[in-house]
């Protein structure tokens, strides 16, 4: 079963493919990302984030959680956001370098193995729970943000 | 009588000590290798240990504080090479390496290069030339404050079969004052144009210097015969002066 999951996962990151929903990637080509990527990212993201020291964590878990929220939300969405012309968006950004790292892990450009870590990732990233609001108390912006794991 | 036998005497000893000086003057320095003296000549201190990171960055604005903030992301491997120094600027010190060094394995990747001399200090470094031709493989870099003596430029190529000396960390193989010193031949140019040694080699040996038999420089190595590694690869003696040449005229005054 784990074997067949992963290459389920190798198999769909490996191979581009071009739908008109959601959010897009290109490189050489243009694809669009599956439920399957959308969780290897979060899985990859949610371990970035924890593995930064205690003065990164304050600004960068919160940008983590929102970016997660953005791209489930922008997943769902029927219009197509390609990550290229989102180059500005720091969330954007956020999610095509994770992609672009996820694709030299799969080519061993990379110290990781990526059957461990790809699977690794898809694991995590099925527990990942993550929200951000921001709110405007007293003229000023306060960030509520969740980004944990789910028993 | 006795006075002009001793003065004799002198002048003769006095003339066999200056001959002597001078047949010793012109011995080349690696020629007789074992010994003190020319071993005191190796240029082990212009010899540099290269350590290079790669690593993906994230930059964003914190919502926090509105500041631009960069993440190392992951770092993604570390690996070694060599490298030797070829000109003090008035700040610092031109380095020339191998190409591939200077290359990150993804182009999304960035590097951080260091270097560590033979007593340890370690140096950042920041690329200034890169000649990516396979066949050459060279790279200059510049590293702020780092004070070694150059290497000597040869101002002609080997001849094929002359005896030439490496100074290099195959393997990763490097201490404080110690680094390997590797022998072999020249033989000649490939069908490519590169220069093929007879020098042993491994990864960790890329960007190592080739000493003639007067310990000045006339080649680089950059890889290794898959087949049969003991041939080595690096680029011709032409390439390489011309590269060096070009590159201490262009940023001598960093």
């Amino acid at each position: 079963m784990k074997k067949l999951l992963m290459l389920v996962i190798l198999f769909s990151l490996m191979f581009p493919t071009v739908s008109n929903a959601g959010i897009v990637y290109c490189d050489k080509e243009c694809f669009q990302l599956k439920d399957s990527q959308i969780t290897t990212i979060k899985g990859l993201l949610y371990e970035v984030a924890e593995s930064q020291n205690k003065k990164t964590k304050k600004t960068f878990l919160p940008h983590v959680a929102e970016t997660i929220v953005w791209m489930d939300k922008k997943h769902k969405e029927e219009k197509v956001y390609k990550l290229e012309d989102l180059k500005k968006d720091d969330k954007a950004n956020l999610i095509n370098t994770s992609i672009s790292f996820i694709r030299d892990v799969l080519y061993g450009r990379t110290k990781f193995n990526p059957r461990v870590v790809l699977y690794y990732w898809s694991i995590i990233g099925e527990k990942v729970n993550a929200e951000y609001k921001e709110k405007i108390v007293d003229k000023k912006t306060v960030i509520e943000y969740k980004l944990e794991l789910r028993k | 009588m006795n006075l002009i036998k001793k003065l004799l005497t002198m002048v003769a000893a006095l003339f066999i000590l200056s001959t002597c000086t001078s047949f010793n003057s012109n011995i080349p320095l690696g020629y007789n290798y074992n010994t003190e003296r020319t071993v005191e000549n190796l240029p082990r201190d212009s010899f540099l240990f290269v350590m290079v990171e790669e690593y993906y960055e994230h930059c964003y604005s914190s919502a926090l504080n509105d500041e631009k903030e960069c993440v190392v992301f992951k770092n993604t491997g570390i690996f070694s090479g060599s490298a030797f120094v070829v000109y003090n600027t008035p700040n610092g010190s031109l380095v020339v390496t191998a190409d591939h060094i200077c290359q990150t394995s993804s182009p999304s990747m960035k590097q951080k290069m260091t270097l560590t001399t033979l007593n340890g200090k370690t140096y950042r470094a920041k690329i200034l030339e890169r000649d990516s031709k396979r066949q050459n493989d060279v790279c200059m870099v510049y590293a702020k404050s780092l004070k070694k003596p150059p290497v000597k430029l040869a101002l002609s190529e080997p001849k094929p079969g002359a005896k030439l000396f490496n100074i290099a960390a195959p393997a990763g193989i490097f201490n404080i004052n110690m680094v390997p010193i590797l022998e072999g031949r020249y033989n000649g140019l490939s069908f490519t144009g590169s220069a093929i040694y007879s020098i042993p080699a491994a990864g960790g040996s890329s960007g190592s210097m080739v000493l003639n038999y007067n310990f000045e420089l006339v080649g680089l190595i950059h890889s290794l015969h898959v087949r049969f590694p003991t041939v080595t690869v690096g680029p011709s003696y032409v390439v390489l002066s011309k590269f060096v040449r070009e590159g201490i005229k262009k940023h001598s005054n960093l």
